[in-house]
């Protein structure tokens, strides 16, 4: 071919000059292909990598070494609802605020220093309240140097909400086991002790009968129904209490000002003490059964354990940013700081059941309403010295119902 | 030998017919030594100061205030009152309320599963118990 192109050599050195240019040629046309193959690896691997970036439901940005956008995938740019051309060049605090960008900015360091970063954290460009994971991977030059940053953002905020709910169900679980526990040590006791007594008195009046010893057997008849009445009583506030948090009726506008009066008036105190209400108690949505039966308990037992003769019994409402407050307030006997914590377990009582009757249950299920819906309740002295003030904190925004209630069976006819 | 003195029995206890089978028991077995009775363990706590010795303690472990393990704990952690005697008589059949009677050195665990026959052998024990037993402080 060249031959054809070109006069024949005549001479040795001709001729050799025509093969160094060959070859010249040749070694020139070589490099060309070469880099033509260099440079269609190249587009072939971006293509692969854009595909990649884009493909992913992830963000991705790549950041130079002063932290500004050389790229960001169109996840992100959709987020952002920017442009490409408005996205680059920028500064990734000018994205994120200084105020996030002060919090984030130790990772973007380390990153920088050649570290692979990563974290968890609410936030990212479009969704200030989904919860992500944050990973920087730097990017080294030939000669070892960071030149840039990987960032990737992967939003788990579904993930995350089931590791929540999973949280809150194991410790509903624990907290169920504990009671479980609890039940049946005192279920062993406290509900066996009216048993074994009305065992007792039918022994007893068995003997009293065949002596014929007749006030015997009328005093121990008395206490036989007493004990009846005990036992029977004991297992309703247990069935309450299993039931605090569970079953709570419907949420509806609640006039909390009425529903005292009528816990007053359904508990009918005596006249010695007198029971009123301090300024006007709200009115908002909420479930109103939990609620009064809280209040009733309260009341309850500020009229059941007064001393006497006289006394007072007040209820009262402080508003305090996402509660109220409720207050119940007696000027009796008052708790001795150092049962702050037993007053609200099951079945305890400060007197024995012979002389205040009570199943103990009382404040038990208030503590456990109150828990329910994730507020705290305690008592302090009164101010004043004299009595108890049982406070409560009620939550405006209620949870849901603790269980799913269960599935009625339709008995088949 | 056996007690020169009266053995007094100190019973805490919070449930009236729990009282009333004791004393009940107490005739049945024709036993006449003063019986004193606390409502609770903070009542007997109170009681024990004026005790006279020898004295026996028989106590519930549920009780309003303070119960009878939280009183076994007082009695041994006191200078003056840790070498008491103290029988549980409770309706606690619980493992750890046993293990915690046994480890503050209780003379004896007894349960009120029914009151009719072993009770009134739980009290007869209780009963051989001061008769043949020397008690401290006698003197």
């Amino acid at each position: 071919m060249m031959a054809n192109e070109r006069p024949r050599p005549t001479t040795l050195e001709e001729a050799l000059r025509a093969l160094d240019e060959a070859e010249a040629k040749l070694r020139a046309r070589d490099s060309d292909t070469g880099i033509i193959r260099l440079t269609e690896t190249v587009k072939r691997s971006e293509e692969r990598f854009r595909m990649l970036a884009e493909g992913v439901p992830n963000h991705l940005l790549f950041l130079d070494r002063d932290l500004r956008i050389e790229f960001a995938n169109d996840v992100f740019l959709e987020a952002a609802g920017w442009t490409a051309e408005k996205a680059i060049g920028l500064h990734i605090s000018e994205i994120m605020g200084p105020e996030r960008y002060l919090q984030r900015q130790p990772y973007y360091e380390r990153a920088l220093a050649g570290e692979t970063v990563s974290y968890e954290s609410t936030g990212a460009i479009g969704n200030e309240h989904g919860f992500f994971r944050f990973q920087y991977r730097p990017s080294f030059d030939d000669h070892g140097n960071v030149r840039g940053i990987f960032s990737m953002a992967t939003d788990i905020t579904r993930r995350r909400k089931i590791e929540l709910e999973l949280e809150a169900k194991q410790a509903e679980l624990l907290r169920s086991n504990k009671d479980l526990e609890q039940f049946a040590y005192v279920a062993s006791h406290d509900l066996k002790a009216p048993l074994r007594a009305i065992e007792l008195l039918v022994q007893w009046i068995t003997e009293g009968l065949e002596g014929y010893d007749k006030n015997n057997v009328q005093e121990n008849l008395g206490l036989l129904a007493k004990r009846t009445q005990r036992l029977n009583r004991l297992l309703d506030d247990l069935l309450a209490y299993s039931r605090a948090g569970r079953k709570v009726g419907s949420h509806r506008m609640t006039d909390t000002h009425a529903l005292v009066l009528d816990v007053f008036q359904l508990l009918n105190p005596p006249p010695s003490i007198a029971v009123s209400i301090e300024g006007q108690l709200p009115k908002f949505m909420t479930y109103s059964a939990p609620l009064e039966q809280v209040l009733r308990n309260l009341i309850s037992n500020a009229i059941k354990h007064h001393p006497g003769p006289e006394g007072r019994v007040i209820v009262s409402c402080q508003e305090q940013d996402d509660h109220y407050v409720f207050a119940v307030q007696d000027d009796g006997e008052g708790i001795p700081a150092q049962y702050a914590e037993r007053v609200f377990e099951m079945f305890q009582t400060l007197k024995s059941r012979d002389q205040v009757e009570g199943s103990g249950m009382g404040l038990a299920i208030v503590n456990r309403i109150v828990q329910w819906q994730r507020g705290r309740v305690w008592f302090e002295a009164a101010p004043g010295g004299k009595g108890t003030v049982f406070k409560f904190q009620w939550k405006k925004q209620q949870p849901q119902p603790a269980t799913v209630e269960t599935k009625t069976w339709q008995a088949a006819k | 030998m056996a007690s020169s003195k009266v053995v007094t029995i100190l019973l805490v206890e919070d449930d009236e017919i729990d009282v009333k089978a004791l004393r009940w028991a107490f005739d049945k077995l024709k036993i006449a030594n003063p019986l004193i009775v606390a409502r609770d363990g903070e009542e007997a706590w109170e009681m024990l100061k004026d005790l006279p010795r020898p004295y026996l303690i028989i106590t519930d472990i549920n009780m309003p205030r303070m119960n009878g393990i939280e009183l076994l704990r007082k009695i041994r952690e006191s200078e003056q009152y840790r070498d008491s005697i103290v029988f549980v008589l409770t309706t606690s059949n619980d493992e750890q309320d046993k293990i915690d009677a046994y480890n503050l050195n209780v003379a004896g665990y007894m349960l009120k599963t029914d009151m009719g026959t072993s009770f009134q052998r739980a009290i007869a024990l209780i009963d051989n118990y001061w008769k043949v037993v020397e008690f401290p402080g006698q003197d």
